[in-house]
């Protein structure tokens, strides 16, 4: 049991103590339990599993700097992409889509376009009520989240600002989140390492290493409790209005699916070897992206879970990033004027924000399965929630879509949707998850778009 | 000092220095014409826009129409409105677990972040929940009732276990469930608990462990994780009055973001809290406990920006002296500042206008004044006026700024939104917001005037600015500045909206204490953080806006006190009753 964070509690140095590991030290667990249902085992071992990533940048990109000049296969990189050179085959670039669900009502485009960047729906414009849709990866997480103990995870590196509005007149819950289960549930991320570690890969307890019959007694006192907190929450339902009901049905949801992971507990495979997530000090963006990614490829090693969100920061965001020379906030950058300072401070930021995106993608690429890779068996799409930030245009949207997923992709090229064709946003993230496995549509998505498919 | 509301130009009223009913109707004239807002001046963007929000009368959104007018008279109104079931908040979560196990904990801290809404972290209906959290409430629960059972045992066991039997174990769930929900558990309830805690016997585990495992039940259950309120009808729309328990609840989440306590709970076992005296001195001795700080810290520190002040980036190479010692020392300036208005009996205008402030060594250094001759904040009388009220301190200065200059805009618009209660659109898509080349003048101040001559942009700016440039003496840390760029600071001004002028900050925040939409904007926040929930103007029977009116009069005709503004507040019908909601009205739903 985890008390590492009772205050002044001297003893509380396990847990963190274990995640920040020594200098130079490798800790891993001396036994796990856990992760894998059995039925899921079985399935892997028929199919290899796919896996969905999406990855949120925000205020868009320098538009220029971007969109390379050349399209088809035979396409050149432009300087802002070149992080990604080694892994040209990998992975598409995508631009001239439309995504008109993001216009917002009147003001407020960071808000809708970043609630809309992988739901291609429209954002209810209100700061306490939340209607908008289900987004990409949350689709998925329906159709197989069940194969895994974790369904899906939502990781990110902005909690989000502590005081006054996110963007005009919307819920920051708009602003915050890329992941929506319902059109009225935000998935809140996580943005500590340790708190994604202890949940994926510790059954989120932490908990110390125990026998095999101390894990039953503890999976006999989880059941009892849960059992007692299902029944009366089933309980008091009966008792509830409308609303009311819908905020107790988000948490009767959560309950059930704690139960799900208790039961599904049992051995860790040795093949699955989580090692110690570092610690990382404030403002080193860079290492706190790759810690996160670090933890993906872990999560998908082990197959704890196959669906991932993750938010480089919060639309809006004001961080500043000293190292590259932007020490005004990153919005407010945005907001370039065609001033050329301004424009290279983006493409130095966005360059920033593909180097991470490249170490995450290479990093997959070095995970052999079965007679490909883990890169080759997912798909990742990479956009935002504007265009230029300059113009807030959500008609021409930066998009990046990589792996293979599992060769359905046809990946290496540069597809260029000619911006008066309204090509939709939303056929791109239904294409996308068609490539693993399910045949829903995603927002205002009615096709597929072939030209991204080897077909 | 009075001055006519911004929209009264657009609507041709004139408005006179003090009447409360015209106060109040700048209060819902800034929600009634939400949509006109948009573009300030009608110049720029669509006026007939769509409401803020579309489901209309009887939803909790803020703006769109129905309410306001000139001259409309304000319906009393008959509905008091419901909160939506309220999940405890970070900041909630971890005192009510310190609080019932007698212990600092913390647990909450690695749940992520809650979603605000106008403007607050605890209103109910953005408080949502995902898979991950209840997780993370497991986890909780569990390392909770360790912490309940271990060191604090003997806090929470009252008996002997082990030579009582189930007795001691059931007398023990009572007591803890109890606190635990804020209300008495049920017969069915304790016989489901003691089920859990004979789980423990079943696995020859002690009684301490099966009381563990009740606590843990309590714990993940929704009556610890949610504030519940029922209705006996939940579709029925009269109203009726809040639990005594449920209205206890209300009462310590709002002035302690906890739990109730001992004495709270024997008022409510003892069925008198609903009694008006009763109340109003269980509201005066809430205030004095040192739990009352949390209004400090989650109420103040939301509504003023300071809690923002430890977390905003500040440009380390054009600032280096710039540290967390210097944050702390400001966000502190702030918490004290309020304190006396809140505790202390001082009148809600000192916010602004408070001849003297908090420093210590550190802070008194960056703000160019003689030293206080100590580390700890102590109050201190101010040789000049460079200092004195929330306008020139650090934290509203550095927060309101950008990293590496001042944003005389972020100032203005803040002092409207948090202080005014004046809502200003953000910039309409397509618009140059970056200070470049195309702009002239060595001042910031110079440079935004020429700014403005963009008609696009003056319309809303010309309500903005004018009271950021009253702040001009102060760089984006918050020191105190004569020149700016090597040219002097031209802090001068005209009070938007009206012919009063100043000079510097001291003089621009009498005008702002001085503006009637003040007090109804200190009193329009508290509500909003009171209730959790945002003030309806939708619905033209609610009772919110009349509510708001009544308070705010007596806020502002009985000297400004924040102990009238709570006393107020709670005795209102808003407070003590609540209301089903009809089933699938129409619309968004």
């Amino acid at each position: 049991m985890s008390i590492g964070w009772l205050k002044d509690n001297k003893r509380g140095f396990r847990r963190r103590a274990f995640l920040r590991g020594g200098a130079g030290t490798v800790l891993s667990l001396p036994i796990f339990e856990s992760l894998i249902p059995r039925e899921s085992r079985a399935l892997a071992a028929l199919d290899t599993p796919k896996r969905l990533i999406t990855y949120y940048v925000p205020n868009g990109h320098n538009m220029v700097s971007w969109r390379p000049t050349t399209a088809g296969k035979t396409y050149t990189l432009t300087p802002n992409l070149m992080p990604l050179a080694a892994m040209q085959a990998d992975f598409m670039v995508v631009t001239g889509l439309n995504n008109q669900p993001a216009v917002p009502d009147v003001v407020g485009d960071h808000a809708a376009g970043t609630s809309a960047s992988f739901t291609a729906v429209h954002a209810l414009k209100s700061t306490t009520m939340l209607k908008l849709g289900v987004s990409l990866d949350q689709i998925a997480a329906t159709q197989f989240g069940k194969l895994t103990r974790v369904p899906s995870i939502q990781l990110g590196m902005e909690d989000g600002k502590l005081v006054g509005g996110c963007d005009s007149g919307y819920g920051c819950a708009y602003s915050n989140s890329i992941s929506w289960s319902t059109p009225t549930t935000a998935m809140p991320k996580i943005i500590k390492p340790q708190v994604a570690f202890d949940l994926l890969f510790m059954g989120g307890t932490g908990g110390a290493p125990v026998s095999q019959a101390d894990a039953l007694k503890r999976k006999a006192y989880r059941q009892s409790v849960l059992d007692f907190t299902i029944g009366g929450t089933k309980s008091l339902a009966t008792k509830l209005g409308r609303s009311d009901g819908r905020k107790l049905d988000e948490f009767l949801t959560g309950v059930q699916e704690v139960e799900r992971e208790v039961n599904s507990a049992t051995v860790m495979p040795v093949s699955c070897k989580p090692t110690a997530v570092s610690d990382v000090p404030a403002g080193q963006w860079d290492k706190l992206a790759q810690v996160f990614a670090d933890i993906m490829v872990l999560a998908m090693q082990c197959d704890v879970t196959r669906v991932f969100s993750f938010m480089f920061a919060n639309a809006v965001t004001g961080r500043t990033y000293p190292a590259l020379g932007a020490t005004r906030g990153h919005h407010d950058i945005s907001h370039h004027g065609n001033i050329q300072a301004n424009l290279d401070l983006l493409t130095k930021i966005s360059t920033f924000e593909v180097q991470q995106l490249a170490y995450l993608m290479t990093k997959m690429k070095a995970v052999p399965e079965g007679s490909n890779d883990m890169l080759y068996n997912s798909t990742l799409v990479f956009t935002s929630d504007v265009s230029d930030g300059n113009r807030h245009n959500h008609d021409d949207m930066p998009v990046l879509v990589a792996g293979h997923g599992g060769g359905m992709l046809n990946t290496g090229q540069h597809i260029v949707y000619p911006n008066a064709n309204k090509t939709k946003h939303g056929n791109m993230l239904t294409t996308a998850l068609r490539t693993v496995g399910a045949m829903d549509l995603v927002g205002d998505g009615d096709n597929v778009l072939p030209e991204m498919l080897n077909i | 000092m009075a001055s006519p509301g911004l929209w009264q130009f657009e609507t041709g009223g004139g408005r006179k220095p003090s009447g409360i009913g015209l106060s109040v109707r700048a209060f819902l004239l800034a929600f009634a014409l939400a949509p006109a807002v948009v573009g300030c001046a009608g110049a720029v963007g669509d006026p007939g826009g769509p409401p803020d929000n579309p489901s209309g009368g009887g939803g909790n959104g803020v703006g769109g129409n129905g309410v306001g007018g000139n001259g409309q008279v304000i319906n009393q109104g008959t509905d008091p409105g419901r909160v939506t079931l309220h999940r405890l908040n970070k900041v909630e979560y971890n005192n009510t677990v310190s609080d019932l196990v007698g212990t600092a904990l913390h647990p909450a801290n690695d749940f992520p972040a809650d979603n605000r809404a106008v403007g607050y972290d605890n209103i109910a209906d953005a408080l949502s929940l995902s898979d991950v959290q209840l997780q993370l409430y497991q986890n909780a629960a569990e390392a909770v009732s360790e912490v309940a059972m271990g060191m604090q045992r003997s806090k929470v066991v009252t008996c002997d276990p082990v030579a009582m039997g189930d007795a001691c174990v059931r007398s023990t769930i009572q007591a803890f469930g109890k606190r635990a929900w804020r209300r008495p558990i049920t017969d069915d309830e304790l016989t489901g608990l003691m089920t859990v805690a004979g789980v423990a016997k079943m696995q020859n585990d002690t009684p301490d462990v099966g009381i563990k495992l009740a606590i843990q039940a309590l714990l993940l259950s929704p009556n610890f994780i949610f504030r519940i309120e029922l209705d006996s009808s939940p579709a029925s729309l009269t109203p009726h009055p809040l639990t005594e328990y449920e209205l206890a609840s209300r009462l310590s989440y709002f002035l302690w973001s906890s739990m109730p306590d001992d004495q709270l709970f024997a008022a409510a076992d003892a069925g008198n809290l609903h009694d008006t005296k009763v109340l109003s001195a269980q509201v005066t001795r809430m205030l004095q406990d040192p739990k009352a700080t949390a209004l400090v810290d989650n109420f103040a520190g939301q509504w003023l920006f300071s809690r923002q002040v430890m977390d905003t980036g500040v440009d380390k190479t054009l600032f280096p002296k710039f540290d967390d010692a210097l944050r702390t020392a400001m966000l502190q300036e702030t918490k004290l500042l309020f304190r006396d208005v809140a505790f202390g009996g001082a009148s809600a205008e000192a916010l602004l206008t408070a001849d003297y402030t908090y420093m210590n060594d550190r802070l008194a250094s960056h703000y160019g004044l003689p030293p206080v001759g100590s580390t700890d904040m102590k109050k201190a009388t101010l040789p000049d006026t460079t200092r004195g009220g929330l306008l020139a301190q650090g934290s509203f200065l550095t927060v309101t700024s950008h990293p590496t200059v001042t944003s005389p805009v972020n100032r203005g618009k803040a002092i409207l939104t948090q202080l005014l209660c004046t809502e200003v659109p953000d910039p309409p898509p397509g618009v140059n917001t970056q200070l470049g080349t195309s702009m002239t003048g060595t001042t910031r101040r110079e440079q935004l005037e020429s700014h403005r001559n963009d008609p696009k942009c003056s319309s809303c700016h010309s309500l903005m600015d004018p009271l950021g440039f009253g702040l001009e003496n102060y760089d984006a840390v918050g020191a105190y500045r004569m020149m700016d760029n090597g040219s002097p600071v031209d802090s001068k001004g005209t009070y938007p909206g009206s012919t009063g002028t100043f000079s510097g900050a001291r003089e621009l925040a009498k005008l702002v204490a001085g503006d009637t939409r003040f007090p109804d904007c200190v009193t329009q926040q508290l509500y909003t953080y009171a209730l959790g929930r945002a003030p309806v103007t939708t619905a033209p029977d609610h009772m919110d806006p009349a509510t708001i009116q009544r308070i705010s009069h007596q806020f502002s005709s009985g000297g400004y006190k924040f102990e009238t503004l709570v006393q107020k507040m709670v005795a209102s019908d808003t407070f003590l009753k609540r209301r089903g909601e009809a089933p699938a009205a129409g619309g968004m739903q």
